[in-house]
């Protein structure tokens, strides 16, 4: 046998061997592509997670105000919720839900005109000590919206709605209270009023966990909530 | 002496070379089943089977390459510690880009106990791919040294 019938079996074993480093190189190099663009892809669904803001206004408005200054009762009441969003990350978003409540400081409760609603009502301490607030809206849906692009904004305008028709007691319980702010001199529109708003956007490109069995944290992981205001509900 | 020390040079170099590969997927796979939705593809959730299979292969590709029994073990715990570290720089990563939403010890902490489970099945994992690879080594002289 010569050195050639020796070598044969040590080369290919050195050609496999290289064979499998160059495989572990090749994986190293797959590794590292993809940890580094999963950190990033990580990194701008925390900046989307901390860097979204809202900036609201409320405006209401009472219709059917008679000459007196009292809200007829063919009157309403609409509480309109202007929301603008602001996205600076480098994810799109989808408003996934809209929550929101509104309140009406109840005047008469607070003098012990209403025994009933004086213990029903919501309260809520402030400088003027405890305060008692009518809840007028309470409602929340997952509405179809534009989305949010990334590095930009979107203003969603909401309106709600209230009358005799819609929900006759709470109208009623609204008009009393604009009628003992008007008695007291005041009118409707000077009623101080407590609103809370509350937003889930979803993070666009960020899949959701669906087994019953996921944790809660990769659920929340794709969602954004962002309240504005105080929620008083009891 | 300075001979001996040179000819471990290259042993050395192999063991840490094929921990740090170990530990490099061990990383990245406890990062990716904290957070599978930031992964690249991103999933809802994370598949253990493909993950306890990645693991299984890369050790036994590195039990093929490994020198002995010995150093095969050696790599397999010395990957411990790299994959700890690779996973709590990934998970990190908001904290190195500005985005300070809380204190760094707990994102390791969350990091770690969500992936506890997958680091702790991954040493049997790693070790029975590892002697695997060695096994076949041995049996088919396939990269003996």
């Amino acid at each position: 046998m010569n050195d050639a019938g020796f070598d044969r079996p040590r080369s290919t074993a050195k050609v496999v061997r290289r064979a499998l480093w160059v495989a572990v190189g090749v994986a190293v190099i797959l590794l590292v592509v993809f940890a580094s663009l999963s950190a990033a892809n990580f990194t701008s669904i925390v900046q989307a997670k901390t860097s979204v803001y809202i900036v609201p206004r409320f405006t209401v408005t009472f219709a059917g105000i008679g000459s007196d200054g009292r809200v007829g009762p063919d009157g309403s009441v609409t509480v309109r919720v202007t929301a603008g969003v602001e996205n600076p990350s480098s994810r799109g978003l989808h408003v996934y839900l809209v929550a929101f409540s509104g309140w009406i400081r109840d005047g008469p409760a607070e003098a012990g005109l209403n025994e009933t609603r004086r213990l029903g009502d919501d309260r809520l301490t402030g400088t003027e000590g405890e305060m008692r607030f009518f809840r007028v809206f309470g409602t929340s849906s997952e509405p179809s919206l534009d989305p949010i692009p990334a590095r930009g904004n979107q203003t969603f305008t909401f309106d709600f709605t209230m009358s005799a028709a819609t929900d006759a007691s709470r109208f009623a319980a609204v008009r009393n209270i604009t009628d003992f702010a008007v008695s007291k001199g005041g009118d409707a529109a000077t009623v101080p009023w407590n609103q809370f708003l509350y937003l889930v956007f979803t993070i666009d490109g960020v899949p959701e966990a669906n087994s019953p069995s996921a944790p809660n944290y990769l659920r929340d992981i794709r969602r954004i909530e962002r309240e504005i205001g105080v929620n008083i509900a009891s | 002496m300075l001979a001996n020390l040179s000819a471990r040079v290259p042993r050395f170099a192999r063991v840490t070379a094929l921990a740090g590969f170990i530990g490099l997927l061990l990383g990245y796979a406890v990062f990716s089943s904290s957070f599978p939705s930031a992964m690249v593809p991103a999933t809802g959730e994370s598949s253990p089977l493909l993950v306890f299979g990645a693991l299984f292969a890369a050790a036994f590709l590195v039990g093929l390459l490994s020198d002995d029994l010995l150093a095969g073990i050696l790599q397999t715990f010395l990957a411990l510690p790299i994959g700890a570290a690779v996973a709590s720089l990934l998970s990190l990563s908001p904290v190195f880009a500005g985005l300070i939403v809380t204190r760094p010890d707990d994102v390791i902490f969350f990091t770690f106990r969500l992936g506890f489970p997958l680091f702790f099945l991954s040493i049997p994992i790693l070790l029975f791919g590892t002697v695997f690879g060695i096994v076949l080594q041995e049996r088919f002289q396939v990269g003996r040294y």
